[in-house]
């Protein structure tokens, strides 16, 4: 079925503010056809964005929308899931965003289990800024305060997810957007925080320094470096060195969700 | 009933030439070519459409939401790269 997109998106603020061939662009689209697919209602979506490229997302679209500090999307995202629990919530967030400044609001949104769907467009490096580093930039690569290269060891998103108790983390690219918008499919139907890592590509600022100023280029040099679940398997770590292992990591259902169990504290406390 | 558009439809006001959708497309549909009326000095333009098998990569992966691609099944009438016109549903 072909997606009616005006149906989701403020057509009066398109054309879209990101660079020719930015890789958000096809995020917000990848969300727009899963929300799509799933029947949902405008009205019954909030998405919730910080400070930074990606999060300029919650301009285009006709949801609920809110663009709140530098960082902090989760947190305003906790309150308006806690004030009303039958709306879907969305963030899009950064890397650096939700990583770096937001970091740990990061690690607790997952610990909590709150039902959010949180997709971190990880395109290694400060957009909007100026290119600066953030702490998925991969070592060795080049930016604008790192001009010799980097030497700071990067973060694996879905390991930081993993170990902080997220019940969905998955991880796939915008060289593959079917398989993207799959993923977010399933998360946002998940009940709990369900963390996607969507790769992006940025070629202005991480690819003009790194010999990848084209957008096709990297996305192909994205493509390559992703290697599916299965295939991993049957590699050696020597060859998975500097690869970025794309598929479903973790679906967990059992855990208890976050305003679930607020809500039945609330009926305790009352029948007391 | 056949509708009266070629299978791919570009927006020209959303497309900023970035060349995804042509690095994408399997049939070689798709073309950039030089306009220098634009502020991007080229646009894409649908060369071949009678090749276009319908396979929305090219939808899909367009970061800027200027491409919309038919179902597959729906009967199109448009004219070819040969100026020859052509229906097809597929």
């Amino acid at each position: 079925m072909a997606t009616d997109y005006s149906k989701y998106l403020r057509m009066d603020k398109l054309p879209l503010y990101w660079c020719p061939g930015c890789g958000n662009g096809t995020i917000l689209k990848s969300i727009i056809t899963a929300i799509d697919e799933l029947g949902w209602k405008n009205d019954d979506i909030m998405m919730v964005s910080g400070i930074g490229c990606s999060s300029r997302a919650t301009g285009y679209v006709d949801f609920h929308t809110i663009h709140t500090l530098h960082g902090r999307a989760l947190p305003v995202a906790t309150a308006i899931k806690m004030c009303h629990p039958g709306m879907h919530v969305v963030v899009v967030s950064g890397d650096g965003d939700s990583t770096a400044i937001g970091g740990n609001h990061f690690i607790h949104a997952c610990r909590r289990n709150i039902d959010l769907t949180l997709v971190v467009v990880d395109n290694w490096i400060y957009g909007m800024t100026g290119g600066q580093y953030s702490p998925l930039t991969p070592t060795g690569t080049k930016g604008s305060t790192m001009p010799r290269g980097n030497i700071d060891p990067n973060f694996d998103i879905v390991k930081l997810a993993e170990g902080a108790g997220a019940t969905y983390i998955a991880r796939s690219s915008v060289a593959e957007p079917v398989i993207l918008k799959n993923y977010i499919k399933k998360g946002l139907e998940h009940t709990g925080i369900s963390v996607i890592d969507a790769m992006s590509n940025c070629h202005i600022q991480w690819g003009r320094r790194n010999k990848f100023g084209d957008p096709v280029k990297l996305v192909n040099h994205i493509k390559e470096i992703t290697i599916s679940k299965t295939k991993a398997a049957k590699m050696t770590e020597e060859e998975l060195k500097g690869k970025y292992i794309t598929g479903i990591f973790r679906d967990d259902k059992d855990k208890k969700e976050y305003t679930q169990a607020y809500k039945e504290l609330i009926e305790k406390a009352q029948n007391e | 009933m056949a509708v009266e558009q070629t299978p791919v439809v570009i927006d020209e006001d959303l497309c900023t030439a970035c060349g995804i959708c042509v690095n994408v497309c399997p049939k070689n549909v798709l073309e950039i070519v030089e306009d220098l009326h634009i502020w991007t000095g080229s646009m894409c333009k649908v060369a071949r459409p009678e090749d276009c098998i319908r396979c929305k990569f090219c939808e899909n992966s367009c970061p800027h939401f200027a491409i919309s691609v038919l179902d597959s099944g729906i009967e199109a009438t448009f004219q070819d790269s040969k100026g020859n016109t052509v229906t097809k549903s597929k």
